[in-house]
């Protein structure tokens, strides 16, 4: 081949080449929040929880705009009549602004709130997600004692538990959760801490056992569904200690009446820190806390997620104080957050070590493994 | 390599000069075609751009027919149960320094994944601050501001400082605007409670079906464009002009050098023929010639166009703030289709332009070996006669046909085939008269030589002809309609000075303050309201002066000004009655926030200041309908035009700015002389592409005549005579085409005021010949083409004359 042949081919590839850059386009990226950070440093004028203080129902399941973040945490595990497994979560956070807004305007807000709303299809492995915000104005999202809401997803307070409405296109729940047991108050009587600074802490209860009817949209089919979900309510303002890189959340129903919860913080050597708790609740309702001590939480298997983020999803859990050695499993693998919140969330499987016999369902939440 | 392949190839390589003055032609047509098609774009997409941004693709609108709606409207569909995400906007203009932006105030927190990519508590910074802005990265390097200094920024009439608080990658709809959060920008604007409109996801459609209240209106992203492409037609429709011509022209290069090239082989191509090359063969060897030097030229052309496309962008950004109140992309937005449709255009065009030159080379005789007969052009002045009268004849009827600018497009630009027809004809009919009346002299001798060659010449001729026809019909137009503009200003101003605030507002207690100022004798107002339907509604008070500031074009002025004051009828402006074909006695209906209210026009007045149209509606009966105090000006009459008012102005509550009749006056001519500088702009590239296309036809002409001038050689001219002789030629072939572009730009100047400008502004124009565009011209044609003749005049003297002589 000539040179001047080569040179003239090298010339019109850069233009092609030129030209089509031009026609680029600029997809946006997707901002993502570390929960963490979120859950941290919080400036001063916010209260800390520093110590137990008695709470009082139902003003208590209303919002705490003293402090810094504060949620409201459904999940549970559901079967259709045709034994298809379904699981759902429904959050909803609010983060106060460090400073409220002062305009003369009615969208001035004090928070900025945010819900997630998820379902996992056992049958078809498939994990819907669906992520909202709204600001803590003009009535768009908030929290009474009665009503938790962001825009038209909905919570309301019945008579015997609360009464869940939301759509997210191509999925919608509408699901009555009536509570069974006594509200079960983490920690010393709802305190629980999470580090060793003071405010390193959280005030957190649990409606632990809640059966549920109700009905799952998926596409345009209405699934009639029944099972048992778990409400965890939490608020502080300085929780996690700068130390901190995660935590490993299990939320356990046990075939025989009983209800555990660990959970394990881990620091960023992914070592357990010895503030990571729970709390174990009998078929009666009567409960215990349990201490670092207490348990054990360790992982056995990790998938890689399509990034390359390797998650633990099973694990093995003991709490020899209460004769319990357990392994959890998901009931599949992606149930992953993608939105601006990376985080695993997902309905499990819990297997007696010993037998290998399946006695209990539950929700594993496993945060800060993609940062 | 293939011997015809090679043949071509070092042919090419011998003649470096043309090969680059024929790439040059066809880039620089493509280039000025892309660059306007890209601008184009930009004009129609600007406004949907940010809502693509913040929105996504197709999304659609809802507004409320009075322009704005109420945020409680929001919070009940945002509530409601299946609510898709509905993104609240607050829309303003808003200035810093010469620059016109727009602030985007969204709710960051309503779109699925936050304002282009921001999401969540990323958008804290927005809304944690009171003056917090987002920009692109583009819009921040444009304003020479950073993240560091306070943004000062001039909106809702007041100035204010701005915090920038966070900066985004470039995206074509962030350009020129500023994200706020609704909260600070309803303070900012003093607009609380209210929106502009709401964003909608496209898939959204059926909800909004379902939901939307009937006094609200869905705007899909189709109607939008739609919306904006009507606005800027007549500005897109003379860029797109003016880009043809300039492409045309370009083709005129191509054809030149291509014919030329095609001359120099005239032997070669003999001499194959006779050693067996098919015509089947060279016609596939010489169409791969000017396919790849028309394609490699037009791929030039396009990188070429998207560079100069910014350019043009910064020229029409301004005024289309100015004009047309839309905020345009920072950079244009290639695509794909787009630069292939045109290559594809260029590279068919290209190659049509030179099939008759193809056809005569097919035509040359195995063996011949003559290089000086001519080649090209076959119309005899017969058939080009019969076309030109034809065209004409099609040309006047579509120019005349209906009332759509399309048309009056077609026409004149019909009518310039006729004229690119002609001049050839005509000028070497010019040259002839200067070669009788100086055919003694050198100079007669040698415009003489020119008659001989006037195939060759022709479409340089015509070229250069229509560039200059066009660049001085442009100027007419733009002189004589720029005269209009300062007659219509000064009869308008008709008080001494014009009363401003910057801060605070005009109301009915500030012109009671002024109104008492022992200087004034009286005090007239003025407030512009956006309807929904894009009109521009302007509330006037008017005391008896100001009267006498209308042009009327149609109704009876006592009468009508007697309605108007009783707030029994309204004035339009020209544009308003033709493009809405109203006249007087019609009824027409606006959108008040008391319903839908009808008037008759009583009076239509000449307004060259909005081309989509003014209603203008009495003070009083404005304020009684909208509830709206405001005024945005007060004119005051005074009784001694220079009496001092500063320190009336200190002592209002409000920061005030006075400015003077002839102030005004010069600010709207700027922003007028700002508006046509796109047209000079491209009226000298067509020029510029004009005089390539008359060089590359001279060197064609300087070899095609080789003989001759070797003869004259021989015959005792001198190195600098010849150099002289060439140079007397092509200033001929100048001043030729400078002369038959009069007739030719009175045409286009006659045309685009009587035509053209009143169905793409709705405007008429009265019709004055400014001569300076004449007067400059033709130094200017004279001068160019001395100097276009300067290389070819050389590359002529270089020759050497024995060879050529012997060549026979």
């Amino acid at each position: 081949m000539r040179l001047d042949l080569v040179l003239f081919g090298l010339a019109v590839a850069a233009l092609v080449a030129w030209l089509s850059w031009q026609t680029r386009t600029v997809e946006p990226e997707i901002g993502t929040i570390g929960l963490a950070e979120v859950l941290g440093d919080a400036p001063e004028h916010f209260r800390r929880v520093t110590g137990p203080e008695p709470l009082s129902f139902p003003n208590d399941h209303g919002s705490h705009p003293d402090y810094r973040s504060e949620w409201w945490y459904f999940t549970g595990n559901f079967e259709t009549g045709a034994g298809q497994r379904l699981g759902f979560q429904f959050t909803l956070f609010r983060f106060a602004l460090n400073q409220p807004q002062s305009a003369r305007s009615d969208w001035s807000a004090d928070a900025l709130w945010m819900a997630h709303l998820a379902l996992s299809d056992g049958r078809s492995q498939r994990f819907f997600q669906s992520e909202r915000f709204a600001r803590g104005a003009l009535g768009l999202a908030g929290a009474t004692p009665s009503r938790w809401w962001l825009r038209d997803w909905v919570v309301t307070a019945t008579e015997q538990g609360w009464q869940l409405n939301a759509e997210a296109g191509e999925f919608a729940l509408d699901l009555d959760m009536v509570q069974t047991r006594p509200l079960v108050f983490q920690g010393d009587a709802g305190y629980s801490r999470k580090g060793p600074e003071p405010g390193n802490a959280s005030r957190y209860y649990s409606a632990t056992r809640l059966e549920t009817r109700g009905r799952i949209r998926i596409d345009d089919q209405w699934l009639d569904v029944e099972g048992l979900a778990w409400l965890d309510r939490e608020w502080g303002s300085n929780q996690l200690s700068d130390t901190l890189a995660g935590w490993d959340w299990f939320a356990l129903h046990l075939d025989d009446g009983r209800d555990l919860m660990v959970y394990r913080l881990r620091n960023h050597e992914g070592e357990a820190s010895p503030w990571s708790a729970g709390a174990l609740v009998d078929s009666d309702g009567g409960s215990r806390t349990l201490r670092y001590a207490d348990f054990s939480a360790q992982p056995l298997d990790w998938w890689r997620d399509p990034e390359g983020h390797r998650w633990p999803l099973a694990w093995r859990i003991s709490v020899p104080g209460a004769d319990l050695d357990l392994t959890t499993r998901p009931v599949f693998e992606d149930q992953l957050w993608r939105r601006s919140v990376r985080y695993w969330e997902g309905m499990i499987d819990v297997i007696d070590s010993a037998t290998g016999a399946v006695i209990g369902r539950g929700y594993t939440e496993l945060s800060g493994y993609a940062e | 390599m293939n011997p015809l392949l090679q043949f071509s190839r070092r042919f090419l390589y011998r003649h470096p000069g043309q090969l680059a003055l024929a790439l040059v032609g066809i880039a620089a047509g493509v280039a000025v075609v892309t660059g306007v098609a890209l601008l184009r774009d930009v004009l129609v997409q600007s406004l949907d751009l940010a809502a693509d941004a913040i929105t996504g693709q197709d999304s659609l609108r809802i507004e409320h027919p009075a322009g704005s709606l109420s945020e409680s409207i929001y919070v009940d569909l945002a509530t409601r149960a299946g609510s898709p995400d509905l993104i609240p906007v607050l829309r303003a203009r808003a200035r810093h320094g010469n620059e016109n932006l727009e602030i985007l105030a969204i709710d960051p927190l309503a779109p699925r994944t936050g304002p282009m990519g921001l999401s969540g508590p990323a958008t804290a910074p927005l809304m944690g601050t009171t003056d917090g802005v987002i920009m692109s990265q583009g819009t921040l390097d444009r304003l020479k501001v950073d993240t560091e200094t306070p943004l000062r920024v001039r909106a809702a009439g007041r100035s204010a400082s701005l915090q920038v608080v966070a900066v985004l990658a470039d995206r074509p709809g962030l350009d020129q605007r500023l994200i706020m959060d609704l909260a600070n920008a309803q303070e900012l604007l003093d607009r609380q409670g209210e929106l502009s409109w709401i964003e909608a996801p496209a898939e959204a459609r059926d909800w909004l079906a379902r939901n939307l209240p009937d006094e609200l209106r869905l705007v899909s992203a189709d109607q939008r464009r739609d919306s904006a492409a009507r606005l800027t037609a007549g500005m897109r429709s003379n860029l797109t002009a003016m880009s043809l011509l300039a492409f045309a022209v370009g083709l005129f290069v191509v054809h030149a050098v291509l014919a030329f090239l095609l001359v120099q082989r005239r032997r070669q191509i003999g001499m194959l023929r006779a050693i067996g090359v098919t015509p089947g063969q060279l016609r596939a060897v010489l169409a791969g010639e000017a396919l790849v030097l028309t394609g490699f030229g037009a791929l030039l052309g396009l990188a070429l166009g998207t560079v100069l496309a910014d350019a043009l962008l910064d020229l029409v950004r301004s005024p289309v703030a100015e004009v047309y109140g839309m905020v345009t992309a920072g950079t244009v937005r290639p695509s794909a289709s787009l630069y292939l449709a045109i290559w594809l255009m260029a590279v068919v065009l290209g190659l049509a332009s030179v099939t008759g030159i193809l056809r005569s080379a097919m035509r040359i005789a195995p063996g011949e070996l003559s290089r000086d007969s001519q080649l090209g052009g076959t119309l005899s002045d017969r058939q080009i006669i019969l076309i030109a009268t034809a065209l004409a004849v099609i040309g006047s009827v579509t120019l005349f046909i209906g009332q759509d600018l399309p048309f009056a497009l077609a026409g004149l630009f019909l009518w310039l085939c006729v004229a690119a027809l002609l001049a050839p004809s005509a000028g070497m009919a010019l040259l002839a008269g200067w070669q009788r009346l100086r055919h003694r002299h050198l100079t007669g001798r040698a415009v003489g030589m020119l008659r001989q060659s006037r195939t060759r010449l022709a479409p340089a001729l015509a070229a250069l002809s229509l560039a200059l026809g066009l660049s001085a019909g442009m100027a007419m137009m733009v002189l004589g309609f720029r005269t209009a503009v300062d007659d219509w200003v000064e009869r308008l101003l008709r008080a001494d000075a014009y009363l401003t605030v910057s801060a605070g507002q005009i109301d009915d207690e500030l012109v009671g303050a002024v109104q008492s100022w022992p200087e004034v004798i009286s005090v007239s107002s003025a407030r512009q309201r956006e309807l929904p339907d894009g009109n521009r509604l302007v509330a006037f008070d008017l005391p008896a002066p100001a009267w006498a500031g209308f042009e009327w074009l149609a109704g009876n002025p006592d009468t009508a000004r007697d309605a108007f004051l009783a707030g029994q009828g309204l004035l339009i402006t020209e544009p308003l009655a033709r493009r809405k074909q109203l006249d007087i006695g019609a009824i027409l209906d606006f959108m008040t926030p008391q319903g839908e209210q009808q008037l008759p026009v009583v009076a239509v007045y000449r307004d060259y200041g909005s081309d989509r149209g003014v209603i203008a509606i009495d003070g009083s009966l404005y304020r009684q309908l909208f509830g709206d105090e405001r005024r945005d000006s007060l004119g005051l009459y005074l009784g001694d035009p220079s009496a001092p008012l500063q320190e009336r102005l200190d002592a209002l509550p409000v920061d005030a700015t006075l400015t003077t009749r002839e102030q005004v006056r010069a600010q709207t001519l700027a922003i007028f002389d700002r508006t046509f500088r796109i047209s000079w702009a491209l009226a000298l590239l067509v020029g510029l592409i004009a005089l390539v296309a008359l060089v590359s036809a001279l060197l064609a002409l300087g070899l095609e005549r080789g003989r001759d001038y070797a003869t004259l050689r021989a015959l005792g001219l001198t190195r600098a005579g010849l150099l002289a002789w060439v140079i007397t030629q092509t200033t001929a072939l100048a001043a030729a085409a400078a002369i038959l572009a009069i007739p030719i730009s009175l045409g286009i100047h006659t045309t685009l005021s009587l035509v053209i400008q009143p169905r793409a502004f709705g405007w008429t124009v009265p019709l004055t010949v400014p001569l300076t565009p004449w007067l400059a011209m033709l130094p200017m044609a004279l001068a160019a083409g001395a100097l276009a003749g300067l290389y070819p005049a050389w590359a002529i003297t270089r020759q050497d004359p024995a060879p050529l002589l012997r060549s026979r």
